[in-house]
């Protein structure tokens, strides 16, 4: 297993004079799971259409397992797919809706009985087998369209928005369940989503697309923590864009300062800038805390939202100078910290990934 | 339903005000399936109440009734303390914001905002004047002669937003109206309706099945499962003393532990457990206790130390969550922040939680 599980090289699509998808260079690991996350219109449905080839690409080359697929027609690339729609045909039971892939690859009747109830038993629905689609609730239908995705042995699991028309808790627990069925069968996996904490919690590495480009590909944590830009640093999380000054450079990191506080960020996005040129700071709420009276204050605000989540208390903040509002996250319910009106004095944590990019222009 | 009232916070209660909805006994039957059992429910002038739920649980149903959309089978419906259980929609004094914004798309922007006040015969010259102010208030002003189709999903939101507050409606009554968003764009509307709420002092009940939406806006949360109250309270109350094993699951993360009562504590399968100082128990009996993740602790210095392994990390960026099992099978999530990092799996570790932060249930 020398080469990678599923390969782009240059993969380029349009419609008419829209670029959909520019040069999309990707590896994708055996086994692993890969997220393709972006806003509406990246480019990540495209990427995913072209993987399975439901669309034909305008330049560049796919492979699988090694071998040249751009011109293999859907049927012959060995990929199962799930869809945010379900896409299960209604008149079938969940038996023959799931054996339906079976049947067209040539498995004979006892096999194939077999291998769909398998399927079910991984997707937990041993009993359901005699149901129609209509009968089962939405999280049921997509563990069917899944065991008819998985049913076939596919090289490569690709999912589109699977999870999108579930409601909050029933996804939390399908993410699970996809996450753990994933693990055990150890297949290579492609997942597309627009919500960056399902990107997050579920892969071994996201590729965060936007306007047609693949921006970076990494761990989750290395994209939250370590955004190779803006775009990639404001998608991945929020964040807070603070007025900072660029101090100097030393090899890979760069000293920023802004408000009473000095900040070490990597050097490579401000290539190019001399010291003294304005900079922009990137600290995620959390990295913010209010800051003790009298010590040195990253910024001062007045609070103009609290807004109570449960386990956090999240303080928005306008302060002079600073585009946009600034963003805490405090744990518990903060009694007697930024009530509504009150001014504000903030600092960093301790040791924060701190970012600075170049100001928009 | 009485001690869930008695619960209310004292200035919500106060007698001496009229609510500006009262719910008294209402429900509703569909042949032999209730959709709605009698509830109460009162809501104070000004106040924001999100009715929350899963799908199925009443909540449209409910809303239709205050709206005058569907009939209730039994009970009574006040607003301002006037009996309009049979008043016609048009005539209630409600005004309403759907998910699908429902805006004309032959009409601009501001004869879309003008529309109710036209029903309502205003004067040119004073209408001009509300359009205007209103358009402002939702950060519209100068999209006055845009088209519905020529506006973002946001942007056709703030125009029904407008719509509604435009003529100052009693009760303003929100049906999910941000469902078809995106996460910071939703956000960001949330934060809108907070100020428009604060600026105009209108009462609002909003409707969502989004439990950080609802613990975002909410004055007080009405929670309804299988057709009934399950907690009607504060976001803090419903967060930090669920009233139920429901309310707890439905709302954020929980942990859930088993056991007998028995006289020192919770008898579970991991050991016996301290109830939480003022639970006085009936020993015998089957109960929970239920912990929210942010409590459980790493080698705590008191209390239930519980053996465990970490079997599933999960990372989300701003913290990670871990999931350990412990030796009966039974697994507790607990959060760990960005700068306390995870842990390995199959890490051993002792857990525990501080007595107070427990909450003991009915299982």
């Amino acid at each position: 297993m020398a080469t990678e599980a599923v390969r782009l090289d240059g993969v380029t699509r349009r419609f008419g004079a829209m670029v959909a998808l520019h040069e999309a260079w990707l590896k994708v690991r055996h086994g692993e799971f890969l997220t393709l996350l972006g806003p509406s219109g990246c480019g990540k449905t495209t990427l995913l259409n072209l993987i399975a080839g439901f669309l034909a690409a305008d330049g560049g080359e796919i492979f699988i397992e090694g071998a040249l697929v751009t011109a293999t027609p859907v049927w012959q690339r060995d990929i199962g797919m799930v869809f945010q729609n379900y896409a299960l045909f209604p008149h079938m039971d969940v038996a023959r809706n799931v054996a339906y892939g079976l049947a067209t690859r040539g498995v004979n009747k006892a096999e194939a009985a077999q291998r769909v109830a398998e399927a079910l038993a991984l997707v937990k629905l041993t009993g359901m087998a005699g149901r129609r689609p209509r009968e089962l609730s939405g999280g049921q239908q997509q563990r069917v369209a899944l065991a008819r995705a998985l049913v076939i042995r596919p090289k490569v699991l690709l999912l589109d928005e699977p999870f999108s028309a579930l409601d909050r808790n029933l996804r939390g627990a399908m993410q699970v369940e996809l996450k753990e069925i994933q693990q055990r069968l150890g297949i290579t996996t492609i997942f597309v989503t627009h919500d960056q904490g399902e990107a997050l919690s579920m892969s071994d590495r996201v590729a965060v697309m936007s306007a047609g480009r693949i921006h970076q590909v990494g761990t989750p944590e290395e994209v939250y923590r370590r955004p190779a830009d803006r775009f990639v640093a404001g998608f991945v999380g929020d964040v807070n864009r603070l007025p900072a000054r660029l101090l100097g450079r030393e090899g890979d990191t760069a000293q920023v300062a802004a408000g009473a506080c000095h900040f070490t960020v990597p050097a490579a996005p401000l290539a190019g800038l001399a010291p003294g040129a304005a900079v922009e700071l990137f600290l995620r709420p959390e990295q913010l805390a209010p800051a003790p009276a009298g010590g040195p204050a990253l910024l001062e605000g007045v609070v103009v939202a609290r807004v109570y989540q449960g386990d956090r208390m999240e303080l928005h903040l306008e302060a002079a100078g600073v585009p946009g509002r600034v963003l805490l996250r405090l744990p518990g319910h903060a009694p007697g910290v930024g009530e509504h009106g009150s001014h504000l004095a903030v600092q960093a944590q301790p040791q924060p990934d701190a970012m600075a990019f170049p100001p928009t222009t | 339903m009485d001690a869930q009232v008695a619960d209310m916070p004292a200035s919500l209660a106060a007698p001496s005000r009229v609510p500006k909805l009262s719910v008294q006994r209402i429900g509703k039957r569909y042949g032999k399936l209730d959709a709605l059992l009698p509830m109460d429910l009162d809501v104070a002038p000004g106040e924001f109440v999100t009715i929350l739920g899963p799908s199925g649980s009443g909540k449209t149903t409910l809303l239709q009734i205050i709206a005058g959309l569907t009939e209730p089978t039994c009970g009574r419906l006040l607003i301002d303390g006037r009996n309009e259980t049979d008043t016609p929609p048009h005539r209630r004094g409600i005004g309403v914001v759907f998910q699908n914004y429902a805006l004309f798309p032959h009409l601009t922007v501001a004869e879309n905002v003008a529309f109710p006040l036209q029903m309502r015969r205003m004067p040119a010259a004073e209408l001009n004047r509300k359009v205007a102010a209103t358009l402002e208030m939702v950060g519209l002003g100068g999209l006055q002669h845009r088209f519905p189709r020529e506006l973002s999903g946001g942007q056709q939101q703030r125009v029904a937003l407008a719509r509604c507050f435009v003529y100052q409606p009693a009760l303003i009554i929100m049906d999910e109206p941000l469902g078809a968003l995106d996460r910071k764009l939703r956000e960001t509307m949330q934060l809108e309706i907070r100020r428009l709420h604060r600026d105009t002092g209108a009462t609002i009940l909003f409707v969502t099945h989004d439990q950080d939406e609802a613990l975002a806006l909410s004055d007080r949360i009405c929670l309804l499962n299988q057709a009934r109250i399950e907690q009607l309270g504060t976001p803090q109350d419903i967060y930090e003393r669920p009233a139920s094993l429901f309310v707890a699951d439905f709302i954020g993360l929980s942990n859930v532990l088993r056991g007998t009562l028995e006289a020192g504590g919770l008898r579970t399968a991991d050991g016996l457990l301290p109830l939480p100082p003022g639970a006085t128990p009936a020993s015998g009996s089957l109960a929970a206790l239920v912990i929210r993740p942010e409590h459980v602790e790493l080698d705590p210095a008191e209390g239930p130390a519980l053996a465990g392994r970490v079997t599933e990390t999960v990372y989300a960026g701003s913290e990670h969550r871990l999931v350990v099992t412990l030796g009966s099978g039974a697994s507790l999530i607990l959060r760990r922040t960005a700068s306390q990092g995870s842990l390995p799996l199959g890490a051993p570790v002792l857990l525990g939680w501080p007595a107070e932060r427990a909450q003991l249930l009915r299982p």
